[in-house]
């Protein structure tokens, strides 16, 4: 079969060495979110479209990456197709589901509106029928449950109410459970950590860290007035140091912007400090962007932030803290908003598709899908906003259509791009910078490079 | 040095592989295949990287 080099790569500036013979450089494949070594001549080779002058081997390893593609296949639409695909599958259902509309934590850059309450019997009820309902399709092969906030700890006891039924039924059905948290993590402790890693079975927890101590409380002040950076952390390491945990991954968000972008270094430094380069830890960074609500006098410009953060990620490969060089799985799906089977059950019961509209004023009035109090709700939610997002690519409406990260990234996120802001990851900027970390993991270093 | 062409991959613990795989290997040059055994070395003793998607834009929290 007659074959092409495709366009879905991105090759390193760099040559690396390690000083004793071995130059390579590193090619990106993006629709398989694969880093490869090559020699410089392969690389050379793919920049100028030579085929024949890559050996058997190679050309068989970038086929498998899709960097070698047949002649006659038009990527752009394989690439759009699989994620439609993947969109419409039935065999995952995903439910993101705030078991309260509070928060105890009053974030500066927050666009949720936080009143006290959990969801009430009936509606507790209700998202448990609809979840199982869900679940018991025969159809179903993987039920991922997110609790998501507000601060879904507020409802820490609606959480055990339903998990343990949805742990239940999920294996009675022989259907895949996973289940992860966003949480601030103020309110965990080791009593509710057991309850939720063994029974709710949450195996992931992404915790908001935004900065060292002073600069977080800051940033996430306790709505009581209190502070929560050292309980968090104690929490936590308390836990790594439990070997029933290990299959739980803790992942360390830390949102950036104007105001606590200087102190990132100290808080990258601390956490080295109290041990938290642990293999069941990641630790993530995310400029802050609006929700709703007007952060322009705070966020930073995109190209800028991933500048900024090249050495804050290089910070964290010296101190041995684990972080993602470059995505290693494909994006299929962009995100909750344009999968089919997955929704976002609100606090209010409201249901919505993106998970940036609960509880955002102007979204709980004009962007739900449904109510969970609705007798005529369809099985999977209503259509929204942001289901048409691949024809959108695929019509030019976002700069997608032309990017070579589109299969890692999937456009990001649909929303920002229909109100106008450009969402793309910061990888896109520094990828090669990225690649330099992926190389220093291995212990290989730009040529000329001291 | 040896003369088995295929000692590298051995040094990488590649020569395990499936047939077909490791017939890919066969088909690399020599400069290939000492870079390919090389970077294996060093994947092998490396600490596991993070894996996944690392896009969570959509869940400020």
């Amino acid at each position: 079969m007659a074959e092409k080099i495709g366009r879905y790569f991105v090759i390193s500036d760099n040559i690396y060495t390690d000083g004793e013979g071995v130059r390579v450089q590193l090619v990106y494949a993006t629709r398989t979110a694969t880093l490869m070594y090559v020699i410089p001549e392969v690389a050379d080779a793919l920049r100028t479209g030579r085929l024949d002058a890559i050996s058997p081997g190679t050309r068989a390893a970038l086929r498998d990456s899709e960097v070698v593609v047949p002649d006659d296949q038009d990527e752009l639409a394989d690439v759009l197709d699989r994620s439609r695909s993947a969109a419409l599958d039935r065999s995952l259902v995903n439910f993101i589901l705030l078991p309260t509309s509070y928060c105890n934590m009053g974030c500066t850059y927050c666009g949720q509106e936080h009143v006290r309450g959990g969801l009430s019997a009936d509606h507790r009820d209700r998202v448990r029928a609809r979840v199982l309902r869900a679940v018991r399709l025969p159809t179903t092969r993987q039920a991922r449950i997110d609790w998501f906030g507000s601060e879904p700890m507020m409802g820490y006891a609606v959480i055990r109410d339903l998990a343990k039924d949805f742990v239940r039924v999920a294996d009675e059905e022989g259907v895949e459970y996973i289940s992860e948290m966003t949480t601030n993590g103020s309110l965990l402790n080791q009593r509710n950590l057991e309850v939720l890693i063994k029974e709710c079975r949450v195996r992931k927890f992404h915790i908001t860290l935004d900065g060292p101590p002073d600069v977080h409380d800051e940033h996430r002040p306790l709505k009581s007035g209190g502070r929560s950076f050292w309980k968090i952390v104690r929490t936590v390491r308390e836990a790594l140091d439990n070997p029933d945990y290990r299959h739980a991954t803790f992942v360390f968000r830390t949102n950036v912007d104007v105001r606590n972008q200087e102190s990132i270094p100290r808080y990258i430094e601390l956490m080295a400090h109290l041990g938290f380069n642990q293999p069941n830890v990641q630790f993530l960074l995310a400029p802050v962007h609006p929700w709703g609500n007007d952060v322009s006098a705070i966020e930073l410009e995109g190209k800028d932030y991933a500048e900024r953060e090249l050495g804050w990620l290089r910070l964290m490969h010296e101190h041995g803290l684990p972080f993602m060089r470059m995505p290693t799985v494909p994006q299929r799906v962009t995100c909750s908003a344009v999968k089919a089977t997955a929704e976002l059950i609100s606090g209010t019961g409201n249901i919505f598709s993106c998970t940036d509209h609960p509880l955002v004023p102007e979204a709980e009035q004009t962007s739900a899908l449904g109510h969970i109090g609705q007798d005529d709700l369809p099985v999977f939610r209503p259509a929204g906003e942001f289901d048409g997002w691949y024809d959108e690519v695929e019509q030019g409406k976002s700069w997608c259509k032309g990017c070579v990260f589109l299969p890692t990234c999937g456009g990001s996120c649909p929303k920002a791009w229909h109100e106008g802001r450009l969402p793309c990851p910061s990888y896109k900027h520094n990828a090669q910078g990225r690649m330099d970390l992926a190389a220093a993991r291995l212990g290989l270093r730009p040529v000329g490079a001291p | 040095m040896s003369d088995d062409p295929l000692a590298p991959l051995r040094a990488a613990g590649l020569d395990r592989l499936p047939e077909a795989q490791r017939a890919v290997f066969e088909q690399l040059t020599p400069e290939e295949m000492a870079v390919v055994s090389s970077i294996q070395e060093r994947l092998n003793a490396a600490a596991p990287d993070v894996e996944g998607q690392g896009n969570l834009i959509n869940s400020l929290c």
